[in-house]
């Protein structure tokens, strides 16, 4: 990896997100083999970026974005070749056993998949409203709004169906 | 304070996205307020069964490559093809009439005045001219009959 000019940050970047972005692969894809490609790739891309004079406002968020492009293009690869990246998902998942938790599995299961990813990157990966907002590329707003929509869908349900 | 801004601030504050003024107040409207204490308890169960089943169920995580193709903003549709060749065509026809235009020679100044002095004859059209209607009703146009000099009223 040629980290020229910018090792100190990508130095910590690795240090800091390796394992979050593994974790984020692996949630996704479910294998090692691949996933540990994929993360070699994404800071090979990042390093590529930077010296190529990005400046990005939030690097872990960049970071993400570079990851979801890559984790994308591997799900096409797998949609082109008509095989699944990595490991096959389950049809059905499994229900929970919480009747809380499953109630919300079904409604996050229902809400948009730019939804769906923005509930993963927050409370999967830690990552900030503004680490969201630079790897979705959408506005902070959009994060902050579509979030508490998530939530608020999740509260409606369950005082319809738990807790009336 | 309305339900949906106490709702927002609550996730906010609870995520660690409130400023530190802002979650000041939050804390002092709850804790003088019961009722949206309860409320606050409230939002705060659906924000962990949130975080629960996004942390239990990767399925939720993996998302259709088209996402990433599907824009948040829905650009305004670009024009058919068929309006673009015919927008084309407009252009072709307008441009070869205004070169054709241009390579005719412009008439002399004494073949104008020559036009311009001959009355016209023989026309295909007829001519009209507009009068006063004396009988108080207004304006006439009136049909003129170059060959036999008949007026003809076409009020």
């Amino acid at each position: 990896m040629d980290t020229t000019g910018h090792p100190p940050l990508l130095e910590r970047l690795f240090a800091e997100s390796a394992g979050d972005l593994t974790r984020y692969f692996a949630r996704r894809h479910g294998g090692d083999e691949g996933v540990q490609d994929l993360v070699q790739q994404t800071f090979l891309e990042m390093a590529r970026g930077l010296r190529d004079g990005k400046n990005p406002k939030c690097a872990r968020g960049y970071l993400f974005g570079i990851a979801r492009h890559l984790s994308q293009a591997a799900w096409s690869r797998g949609a082109r070749e008509k095989t699944v990246p990595f490991e096959a998902a389950a049809d059905v998942p499994a229900p929970d056993d919480d009747d809380r938790v499953e109630a919300a599995r079904q409604t996050i299961a229902a809400l948009q998949p730019i939804q769906r990813e923005i509930l993963d990157l927050r409370f999967a990966q830690g990552l900030s409203y503004a680490e969201i907002a630079e790897a979705l590329s959408i506005p902070i707003g959009t994060v902050r709004s579509r979030l508490h929509h998530a939530v608020a869908e999740v509260r409606h349900r369950l005082k319809h169906e738990i807790d009336p | 304070m309305k339900t949906e801004s106490l709702h927002a601030l609550i996730i906010d504050h609870h995520l660690g996205e409130l400023s530190p003024e802002a979650a000041e107040l939050l804390e002092h409207h709850l804790a003088a307020n019961a009722q949206a204490r309860a409320e606050a308890e409230r939002i705060l169960q659906s924000l962990d069964a949130t975080r629960e089943a996004v942390l239990r169920h990767t399925e939720l995580a993996q998302v259709p490559a088209a996402v990433l193709h599907t824009p948040l903003i829905v650009k305004k549709a670009a024009p058919t093809p068929w309006m673009a060749r015919a927008a084309a065509v407009a252009l072709l026809a307008g441009g070869g009439g205004f070169f054709a235009g241009r390579n005719h020679a412009p008439p002399t100044p004494e073949a104008m005045v020559e036009n311009a002095s001959k009355p016209r004859q023989q026309s295909p059209w007829a001519q009209y001219r507009m009068s006063f209607d004396p009988a108080g009703s207004g304006v006439q146009v009136v049909r003129v009959d170059t060959d036999k000099l008949q007026n003809k009223s076409l009020r």
